[in-house]
């Protein structure tokens, strides 16, 4: 071998097509610490570690034999005292004489390899942490997703519930509660505004009779088709309600006596032509409208009293409480 | 959808006859490699080459990490070739995990098969002792894939999109183009997994197609034990022990494949003649 190659700052390798080591330069036997005869005509798995043999059955040998070249591979040798050396290698496949000679030259790369083990390690790092971010976006999510639908779930059940709270069951007009709520709000409101504001008072006639006659099943189903007709006539803010056994109210905002008792009519024939499937079913209604300095218990107590004027006069009636107070 | 296939997994055609011979390849190499063998039966048989999903000249955006994250999905890639271009009673010969993948695509429609040959194969590259040798610990196989991922050359590619947004580097591309052996790294390393810590011994057993299996002296990847594993479990199999020495028979001693594969299939065949 030509003598500069022989202590050349590069190991220098030529191999047949079997890999059998055919030349070897200096630097590469120190670097391996073996000498020329142990090596000579050995196969290159000799110094190679076992992942290198199968790499270099891989890569290395398809590469040199369909391309002619081997360029910038990274391999692992093996030295005589079985430490792993990193090198890079470059190769040409090379006639000489009618033979084919694989010629290597390798360069160790102790300090870049551990470089590039750093970036790979940083990069693998980088790949689990996003791998682990991307999970607990995820989870995240999911995590929100449920709240979400676990907070919708809660408003429903609070809406029902608020319903539940003011709604009166068998009619599905508003509670006693929520009448009171509802008037107390109004009567504020109508006087701060200087508005009038009327409340009908509605009592089925003899409704026990009808209980004793033909069952409780039959009154409420009296009781629910009153509210129905109530919720009929109701404008888009009145508000109907039951507030005790057969005792009904409609708040009329923004109604005038003349007004109130129309609709108060209206809702009293309509009653009494109603197809009932028993003797006719008949309603008293006392109407009020509201005054300057009126509470809800005053208009209230008056509405009551024409109620009972109804009553008294026969029933099947309306009567207007400011009737009540010019007589 | 035939045409998609086509693309996706490069399929290429060629030859005089109408038999079907279905060359796949190894792990991490494109259709390149069957170059000094697949031409020679050309004038007998109807040669299809192909490239795995992530392989040389494949469309890269078919890549689903799901699907190709055991051997099951590149087999499925046998199944779509064979649909597509309607094959029946194939010759399939499968290089190394290549072979592999055609065993489980037989295993799964045994009718489109008509002989597997196997250069190479191996069930399961660990060692399960006390029974079964695959020439390979844990660490040796970790270490082999390591050492892949120290070479890929679609690296710096693969960085600087990731990192810079680097759109292209023309250079880098043309060695991508000329080279045949894996070149993403990421698809490299899971089929790299997929291909060293399988274990399809299981499936040795599920073969009914006879086979052929080629296996060379000197084999770091399959060693000789591996192949006579194979040979004793596979219902009907025959075994020929090449001269050629190394991994790759078809790379390193293409005539001695040739005459093998002729030998195997005149036996095997009437009427088939070989030129060889």
């Amino acid at each position: 071998m030509d003598e500069q190659l022989n202590v050349a700052p590069c190991g220098y390798l030529s191999l047949d097509d079997e890999g059998a080591i055919l030349e070897i330069n200096e630097t590469l036997l120190g670097l391996l610490g073996y000498n020329f005869h142990e090596v000579q005509g050995r196969h290159i798995n000799l110094i190679l570690p076992i992942a290198s043999r199968s790499f270099y059955q891989l890569y290395f040998y398809p590469m040199i034999r369909l391309q002619n070249k081997v360029e910038e591979m990274y391999i692992s040798l093996k030295s005589k005292t079985e430490q792993d050396i990193p090198i890079l290698l470059n190769a040409f496949r090379n006639e000489r004489d009618g033979k084919m000679f694989n010629d290597c030259v390798c360069v160790p790369m102790k300090r870049r390899y551990e470089y590039e083990q750093a970036l790979l390690a940083v990069k693998r790092e980088t790949d689990t942490r996003n791998k682990m971010k991307k999970k607990q976006i995820a989870e995240l999510d999911l995590l929100r997703h449920e709240l979400e639908s676990k907070q919708n779930e809660l408003l429903e059940l609070n809406k029902k519930l608020q319903k539940l709270a003011v709604t009166d069951e068998l009619t599905d007009l508003k509670n006693r509660r929520s009448l009171q709520e509802n008037l107390s709000l109004n009567v504020t409101l109508h006087s701060e505004r200087f508005q009038t504001l009327s409340l009908l008072l509605i009592d089925i006639d003899y409704f026990k009779n009808i209980n004793d006659n033909f069952g409780h099943m039959m009154g409420d189903n009296v009781l629910r088709e009153l509210g129905k007709i109530l919720k009929d006539e109701s404008r888009k803010d009145d508000i109907a309600a039951r507030y005790g056994g057969e005792e009904f109210a409609v708040i009329l905002p923004n109604t005038n006596k003349s007004e109130a008792l129309k609709i108060a009519e209206r809702i009293r024939s309509r009653v009494e032509k109603a197809n009932w499937d028993m003797p006719n079913i008949t309603i008293s209604i006392g109407v009020a409208t509201s005054l300057s300095g009126d509470t809800e218990n005053t208009l209230q107590s008056r509405a009551d009293r024409a109620l009972y004027v109804s009553k008294n006069r026969g029933r099947n009636q309306v009567t207007h409480a400011n009737d009540l107070v010019h007589k | 959808m035939n045409q998609n296939i086509l693309i996706r997994n490069n399929v290429n055609v060629a030859g005089r006859g109408t038999k079907a011979m279905l060359f796949a390849p190894g792990f991490g190499c494109d259709q390149n490699m069957w170059r000094l063998v697949a031409s020679f039966f050309e004038e007998h048989f109807r040669v299809i080459l192909f490239d795995y999903v992530g392989s040389g000249k494949s469309d890269y955006n078919a890549y689903s990490p799901s699907k190709y994250r055991d051997l099951k999905g590149y087999a499925q890639d046998i199944h779509d070739i064979c649909a597509a271009l309607e094959l029946k009673d194939v010759i399939f010969v499968g290089h190394s995990v290549g072979a592999v993948i055609g065993m489980l695509a037989s295993i799964q429609e045994p009718d489109r098969f008509e002989q597997l040959i196997m250069i190479g194969p191996s069930p399961c590259y660990l060692n399960d002792p006390p029974n079964y040798s695959g020439g390979f610990e844990r660490e040796d196989l970790e270490a082999l894939i390591d050492m892949m991922e120290m070479n890929y050359i679609g690296w710096a590619n693969y960085l600087s999109q990731v990192i810079m947004k680097n759109p292209e580097r023309p250079e880098l591309s043309k060695e991508l183009e000329e080279s045949f052996c894996s070149t993403d790294p990421t698809v490299a390393r899971q089929f790299a997994i997929a291909t060293f810590f399988s274990d399809n011994r299981e499936d040795v057993l599920k073969v009914t197609v006879p086979s052929l299996i080629l296996q060379c002296s000197d084999d770091a990847i399959a060693p000789i034990e591996v192949g006579r594993y194979m040979h004793r479990t596979l219902s009907e199999s025959t075994l020929y022990l090449m001269e050629a020495t190394g991994h790759c028979p078809h790379v390193s001693h293409p005539e001695e494949t040739v005459r093998l594969i002729n030998k195997y299939l005149t036996t095997t065949f009437a009427g088939y003649t070989s030129n060889g």
